[in-house]
């Protein structure tokens, strides 16, 4: 299966009807299925929802392509016996290059770089898509992405609006991977002996450390992160959900006696929380979800201005922290391979 | 605050040149706002409030937080204790500022009220008050 590199004017591609990508949004659609349907489904068809969190996988891309002023891999069509070009891998790539295109964006967008195979005999066309999207090239582990941000940022004085453009256009990715990076090569590294294993797994807590809410309570503690780091190797604290919990048990006295001496789990059994019973600890997940969206909807205004003039009123703190532990939730739900090209 | 009026909208305007015109790290300063030109680059919440700007540099070795305020809004307890948290979130960081931008004229009255809301455990904190649009 040999194709051969070209530059085809991006209207000469048809964008592929059948992409695995975006079927569930077209099967149910009913009428004529044009360009513009499609280009909508792409457009969402790569993402979950960026829940706050950040730009969208489509928005990531098309940052990245306008960074790089064009793509780094080609597209790959499949040219049928009435000589048409059909988009196998790179639907989205396509669509972006066409809306750049026809918004005038500055560049040339009016042809794109392919891979061009002759009519593909047999399975060749899902070859192409099984390979591309369900095999695909291997992503670099978190510490790995975030090590190479620093470097390039902080050692090859790459400028950080020129990173973050290459990066998709997230900020607060970079921002959060880069000061995850270094606080853990500062904190975490020099507690290792020469010859030591360095779990760069431990990564992860130092992206979790980067709440603001946590980091603030380990300094307002009177701690240091050179601390926290000890604790992450100790394993006083172990897991990401461990790590969110630092603020209640810093913020309590006896909690946080009792955690310097063992361990997170055992200040978080310390801690004095409403009793919320037997019925509710033996409600579903579903039904304590439904009783929390009720009573929300519920609220009397009255209450509303009372909690509104007490933020630290208990309310506030465990609605808080519900926001918290859902949505980590629901992005353990979401979380899947950032896959759009 | 969310951009809602046109003159907050300026007001953000205001703060995020001046912030930038205060802060050239030499690798470029990370800036976040509640700006349509921002897109999902906002700032983080603080303490269940979200400031109109953040920035630093990368790895951070200084913060700054930055809120733009219309004099109907400062004097509103809410406004207080937002700022009370954006103090005390400051100042457990190093190098860090914070700037309160306001309407024209209105720089004295408003430096009173941020001073009224400072603890000694703010000291370490730069704080600029800076008017109009």
């Amino acid at each position: 299966m040999v194709g051969v590199q070209q530059h085809l004017p991006v209207f000469d591609v048809e964008l592929d009807r059948n992409n695995p990508r975006i079927r569930r949004f077209v099967e149910g659609f009913e009428g004529e299925l044009t360009d513009d349907n499609i280009q909508l489904a792409l457009d969402i068809g790569g993402d979950d929802g960026d829940n706050g969190k950040g730009v969208t996988s489509a928005d990531k891309l098309r940052n990245s392509i306008l960074a790089n002023r064009g793509i780094m891999q080609p597209i790959i069509v499949c040219r049928n016996e009435a000589g048409r070009y059909l988009c196998i891998e790179g639907n989205t790539r396509l669509f972006i290059y066409r809306q750049f295109h026809e918004n005038g964006v500055a560049g040339d967008w009016s042809t794109i770089p392919a891979i061009v195979h002759e009519t593909l005999a047999g399975d060749g066309i899902d070859a192409i898509r099984l390979q591309a999207h369900l095999v695909g090239p291997r992503a670099w582990d978190a510490y790995s992405k975030a090590k190479y941000q620093w470097e390039l940022h902080y050692k090859h004085l790459m400028p950080l609006d020129r990173l973050v453009d290459l990066c998709g256009g997230d900020r607060r990715d970079v921002q959060k991977s880069i000061n995850a990076y270094a606080d853990m090569e500062n904190h975490f590294r020099k507690l290792h002996q020469p010859g030591e294993f360095y779990n760069t797994q431990r990564y992860s807590g130092f992206v979790e450390l980067q709440n603001t809410k946590v980091k603030t309570a380990i300094f307002r503690a009177g701690f240091s992160l050179d601390d926290f780091a000890s604790w992450l190797k100790e394993k006083k604290i172990d897991g990401l959900i461990a790590i969110r919990q630092l603020p209640l048990v810093l913020g309590d006295k006896n909690a946080r006696a009792i955690f310097l001496k063992k361990d997170i789990k055992a200040a978080l059994d310390a801690i004095e929380r409403p009793d919320i019973g037997a019925d509710l600890r033996a409600a579903s997940l579903s039904q304590l979800a439904r009783a929390i969206t009720e009573k929300a909807e519920k609220i009397p205004f009255i209450e509303i201005q009372r909690l509104r003039q007490n933020p630290d009123d208990d309310v506030v703190r465990y609605v808080l922290d519900a926001i918290d532990a859902l949505q980590n939730l629901a992005g353990e739900f979401q979380q899947r391979r950032d896959d759009v090209g | 605050m969310s951009g809602e009026t046109s003159a907050h909208i300026l007001l953000v305007e205001r703060l995020i040149s001046h912030v930038r015109a205060r802060h050239c790290p030499p690798r470029g300063l990370l800036v976040l706002a509640d700006h349509h030109t921002f897109g999902n680059n906002r700032p983080p919440q603080i303490a269940g409030y979200t400031p109109d700007l953040f920035a630093s540099d990368l790895p951070a070795t200084f913060e700054v937080i930055g809120e733009a305020k219309t004099m109907a809004d400062l004097e509103t307890g809410r406004s207080h204790r937002q700022i009370s948290a954006f103090l005390d979130y400051l100042s457990v960081r190093q190098g860090s500022s914070f700037y309160l931008v306001v309407p024209p004229f209105q720089r004295r009255r408003s430096a009173a009220i941020v001073d009224a809301l400072r603890m000694p455990a703010h000291s370490g904190i730069a704080v600029e008050v800076i008017d109009g649009l």
